[in-house]
């Protein structure tokens, strides 16, 4: 109810009140930012694009979704984008990755020993999440990373719960394939 | 209960999305299905590298930022149902305009005689005539170039 009297507000033109709202989600834009694009400064300039196109939006919120869904659009629409120019520059050649990390990847899912260890294991689970297609690493990142439910998850992408459910779990195996291929290849 | 039902809802029970006795079945199931169990032991280890993250920084420069940025803007647009509608506005126009084209009555082609003449007036009166310009006629043509 908060929000939508801040919404009100804003459209009435007091657009001081907007900043409320960009301090209540500023967390969550932020992290969704960061785990779709696995680069701070990227992020944070993603989420500042993000929270002014809403503001440019906002007389065409409709008050029947929530307003964090709808912010959620937004943002996974923006992320989309950015990550779909950046999939344009992907050269390594996935035989490349198998053979320089096919061991690092076996111990993935063992705690790393040292900080050194850390940041390998942490650019290796980046290099295979860049492996998955948008909506693959999208639907995971909603439902992982933010805690979406499956409900809330099909509002922010406009399917159905089916499709949603379906999704996911074609993501997680297609995820669990790639790191067990990526481990075999270490054992060859 | 059928393993290959139940492994359709095991990751819904690991979403927590399974209430009550859906619940409880799987979690019956997975005491004892090694084979599921390892599955959702694989998965919670392999989203705990992949997906847990630490908690972002958030900040009041952040908000600022924004906020500057809106300030030089100003108003929001107007909504989207506006804009949707004023979309149909630019083919709409051009589809009139082209309609008001082709309905067009036909014109009469212009000849090259009606584009010189057409300008002159009653100096033209003898031109069309068959016969020739009388001295009168001749005199007020002579006049009309004068002035």
């Amino acid at each position: 109810m908060k929000e939508h009297a801040l919404i009100e507000q804003v459209l009435r033109g007091n657009h001081k009140a907007y900043a409320e709202l960009v301090r209540a989600y500023q967390a969550r834009v932020l992290r969704l930012c960061t785990s779709l694009l696995d680069n701070e400064t990227e992020a944070e300039d993603a989420a500042q694009e993000i929270f002014f196109k809403a503001y440019q939006s906002l007389a065409s919120f409709r008050k029947e979704s929530a307003f964090s869904t709808w912010l959620y659009r937004i943002s996974v629409n923006h992320c989309r984008d950015l990550l779909r120019k950046r999939s344009r520059q992907k050269t390594e050649s996935l035989e490349k990755l198998l053979e320089e990390s096919g061991d690092a990847a076996e111990k993935l899912l063992i705690p790393p020993s040292d900080p050194r260890a850390a940041a390998e294991a942490a650019d290796l689970v980046e290099q295979i999440l860049s492996r998955l297609s948008l909506d693959e690493r999208l639907i995971l990142t909603l439902r992982e990373v933010q805690g979406l439910s499956s409900q809330e998850i099909a509002g922010v992408l406009r399917c159905s719960l089916d499709a949603v459910k379906a999704r996911l779990r074609r993501a997680r195996e297609t995820l669990d394939e790639h790191l067990r291929h990526f481990s075999g290849a270490g054992r060859v | 209960m059928d393993h290959a039902a139940i492994r359709e809802r095991v990751f819904a029970f690991y979403d927590g999305e399974l209430a009550g006795d859906a619940r409880q079945e799987v979690e019956a199931h997975l005491q004892g299905c090694p084979e599921c169990r390892a599955m959702v032991e694989r998965w919670t280890a392999t989203a705990g590298v992949f997906f847990k993250k630490p908690q972002p920084d958030t900040s009041e420069f952040f908000v600022q930022r924004v906020m500057d940025r809106i300030e030089t803007q100003q108003r929001p647009r107007p909504a989207l149902r506006w804009r949707v509608e004023l979309r149909w506005l630019v083919p709409a126009l051009g589809l009139t305009a082209m309609l008001f084209v082709v309905m067009q009555p036909a014109q009469q082609p212009v000849s090259v005689e009606m584009l010189l003449l057409g300008d002159t007036g009653g100096a033209t009166s003898w031109v069309l005539s068959n016969g020739a310009p009388t001295a009168d006629e001749m005199l007020g043509l002579a006049m009309e170039g004068r002035q």
